[in-house]
């Protein structure tokens, strides 16, 4: 017995050595170099993209590696739901991708956590990148004290998305007999009144993560109406209560809710709970981006633009008032710690040209470019015309801080308790202000 | 030959735990000034600003009412199967189910059986006219609805358990207590619970310790909501580590668990020697 433990105390032993050698081995991204330095290198590419829309990112890949035989890209996808937790993990243990997708609300920490390498050299190289071809706002967010540390891979707006057959079941149509899209949130609640007598939901919001309600729900609307959850200056302090367009938007989800024109379920509604029931003429309007369009096309194939259903500019608090919309999207970082950083600069500096951002951005979302909605596909398709009148209007529901996902989901937390509870929405919002300024903001 | 076993526990055991400590006491959320010592200010930031008496107060109200229900229904269900000979062992096997399901599996399950618009429940309440409800939306039903989640789950494994302590009961016993003229119910009250007694405060004290850190339903089925309705300790220690990035409070948070889990466990240690020396 004593023989038998000793030998397998011995494997063991072996085991935990090689495994500690093996770990020790391996630290730091992929990539590797001969000493003659001419070998190939090796580069990991990570992306949050779903495998319907990564082939054009493979496309893109295929064709540095054509034009770069030394740089090979071994391609990554992480799902969305624990992406970020993903690629902070492999950080924190001095690994990670080479170069990655990065969510807009990321860049401050990770940049301020040392993750990002440092891009302001490329940026400011004309010959590699043309900043002068870029939305100056998608810019800023991956700017951080001065520096570039990511350069944008795309942005999205949300748009007002309503069903035809509802709009003429209910007589909301215009003289030509398309329906009648509500201009005004008063509009907007009168036919929300009439499909909730015509026995269908009038209205519907997302609210199943923590930047539902800045992104998707409250915020478009309160960006019609000019609202603010941060200050956009210096201090970056919480204003929500003092900022007539916030309190004034989530009024209007409040009210929407009280008048029983909403499904239920709203504390978690999600995406695609939000299409089925638009799909099957049951929801007759919600706010969304353009990945709606594939997500129903999936649910109901036979539920098509134009003609079951349309979109339209986000409706405006007063009429005359120019409306607007959120929006966000990717941007592309580089792993400090890359092993290969030169190699990891070429390929981020050939994946930023235009050219590559325009074929990337057709599966659901917008090029980061200044023209990039006026070139095909995107100028061809009426689909795209709600969007490109609320895009120069649009802009992020919460300005970048490195404690966005805090924030967010402070605000998630008392405007869903006004909006789904009817608690008071000014102290709902005055709760916000305090917990944030005092407890995430200043630590 | 001790240096082998000492060396495996100390890398996957002491080593995490120290390490939590240790990051616990300093700054680590993703800034410039990771690494820097802070002493006790994420635990004092915890209670000022992190609803950390709430978090433990919800916490309490789970694990209690889970364990209460899940004991008392799986009593019950021990000593109905005790009466039966040959179908005991096939519905036992049925009744199991629940148990080895993966705690995600039961999650998906029971949200859409919980659905508002098309959910199983929702579909029965109102065919027998009852009113509908967002049983996860309310934060006054959510945190009931993942009780019952959790009870539907784990009672199986005081089945087991008890329906086991059952079987050791001797004979005699019962036999004794029918010529005394005890009915059933009076043999249950005066013979077999109190025979039991061993079984039921070992069993409550490991199930303690596995519903306190019980976290799949809370993060599948509500997200810790709806307003932080079911936000337990397990979620919170998530949510403040990988989705705020606040890794040190995150770890404070771990730390506390682990302080709470470690009176559990030397209560566990203690009431087995005594239980297992005095049983008979």
């Amino acid at each position: 017995m004593q023989y038998t433990l000793r030998r397998g105390s011995v494997a063991v032993a072996m085991l935990a050595a090689g495994s500690l050698a093996l770990a020790a081995c391996s630290g730091g991204s992929g990539g590797s170099e001969s000493s003659t330095g001419s070998a190939t290198v090796t580069l990991t590419y990570m992306t949050s993209s779903p495998e319907a829309t990564i082939g054009a990112e493979k496309d893109v890949i295929a064709t540095f590696e054509q034009a770069n035989p030394t740089i090979k890209i071994n391609v990554d996808a992480g799902p969305l739901s624990n992406y970020d937790t993903q690629l902070v993990t492999a950080f924190k243990g001095g690994n990670g991708p080479d170069i990655f997708w990065v969510n807009h609300p990321n860049v401050q920490a990770w940049a301020n956590a040392g993750y990002l390498a440092d891009l302001t050299a490329l940026a400011n190289d004309s010959s590699q990148f043309q900043k002068d071809k870029f939305i100056p706002g998608l810019l800023q967010i991956g700017t951080v004290g001065g520096k570039q540390y990511t350069l944008p891979v795309n942005t999205d707006a949300r748009v007002f998305w309503y069903n035809t057959a509802l709009f003429k079941k209910v007589g909301l149509v215009d003289s030509s007999g398309n329906p009648k899209v509500p201009t005004t949130w008063a509009e907007m609640q009168a036919d929300a009144a009439l499909f909730k007598k015509a026995g269908v939901y009038g209205f519907a919001y997302r609210s199943d993560s923590d930047y539902a309600m800045a992104y998707e729900a409250v915020g478009p609307f309160m960006k019609t109406a000019g609202g603010e959850i941060l200050s956009s200056d210096a201090t970056a302090q919480a204003i929500a209560s003092q900022s007539a367009g916030t309190v004034a938007a989530v009024t209007l989800l409040q009210d929407l809710v009280k008048a029983g024109v909403t499904p239920p379920g709203e504390s978690k509604m999600n995406e695609t709970t939000m299409n089925k029931l638009f799909a099957s003429d049951e929801l007759a309007m919600m706010l969304g981006g353009p990945w709606e369009r594939p997500s129903l096309e999936q649910i109901a194939p036979d539920f098509k633009f134009g003609t079951d259903y349309g979109v339209a500019d986000v409706p405006v608090q007063q009429a005359g008032d120019k409306t607007a919309s959120t929006s966000g999207g990717w941007q592309l970082g580089v792993n400090a710690k890359s092993a290969n950083p030169a190699a990891a600069e070429k390929f981020a500096a050939f994946f930023e040209t235009p050219e590559n951002l325009q074929k990337l951005a057709v599966a659901g979302s917008f090029p980061p470019t200044i023209d990039g909605l006026s070139q095909a596909p995107f100028s061809s398709d009426p689909f795209y015309i709600p969007f490109m009148d609320v895009l120069p209007n649009s802009g992020l529901p919460i300005p970048p801080v490195a404690q966005m996902a805090q924030v967010s989901a402070a605000f998630e937390k008392y405007a869903m308790a006004a909006i789904n509870d009817g608690k008071s929405v000014s102290d709902q919002l005055s709760a916000f202000d305090n917990e944030v300024n005092s407890s995430v903001l200043g630590q | 030959m001790a240096a082998v076993p000492a060396a495996i526990a100390l890398a996957m055991v002491v080593y995490p735990l120290a390490f939590n400590i240790w990051q616990s006491l300093h700054v680590e959320r993703l800034s410039k000034n990771d690494g820097q010592f802070a002493g006790l200010q994420s635990y004092s930031q915890l209670l000022q600003f992190g609803g950390l008496l709430d978090t433990f107060r919800t916490t309490l109200l789970w694990t209690v009412g889970c364990l209460v229900l899940q004991s008392l229904i799986g009593f019950i269900a021990a000593v109905v199967l005790d009466g039966m000979s040959r179908a005991a062992s096939i519905i036992r096997a049925l009744l199991l189910v629940p148990w080895v399901m993966p705690g995600v599996a039961v999650s998906a399950v029971w949200s859409t059986i919980y659905d508002p618009i098309s959910g199983l429940l929702n579909s029965v309440l109102g065919s027998l006219h009852l009113p509908t409800h967002d049983w996860l939306g309310d934060p006054k039903t959510a945190l009931a609805s993942l009780v019952l989640v959790n009870v539907w789950k784990g009672f199986p494994f005081w089945m087991l358990m008890l329906a086991a302590g059952l079987k050791s009961i001797p004979q005699e016993v019962h036999e004794a207590a029918a010529l005394d003229g005890a009915g059933y119910l009076k043999r249950v009250r005066f013979v077999i619970v109190p025979m039991l007694r061993p079984v039921w405060v070992l069993t409550t004290l490991l199930a303690f310790i596995w519903t306190f850190n019980y976290f799949d339903l809370a993060y599948v089925m509500t997200n810790g909501g709806p307003n932080g309705a079911t936000t337990i300790l397990a979620f919170d220690i998530y949510q403040s580590s990988f989705v705020f990035n606040r890794f040190d409070q995150g770890s404070a948070l771990s730390v506390l668990t682990f302080l709470t889990m470690s009176i559990a466990i030397a209560v566990y240690f203690r009431a087995s020697r005594r239980l297992g020396g005095g049983a008979s």
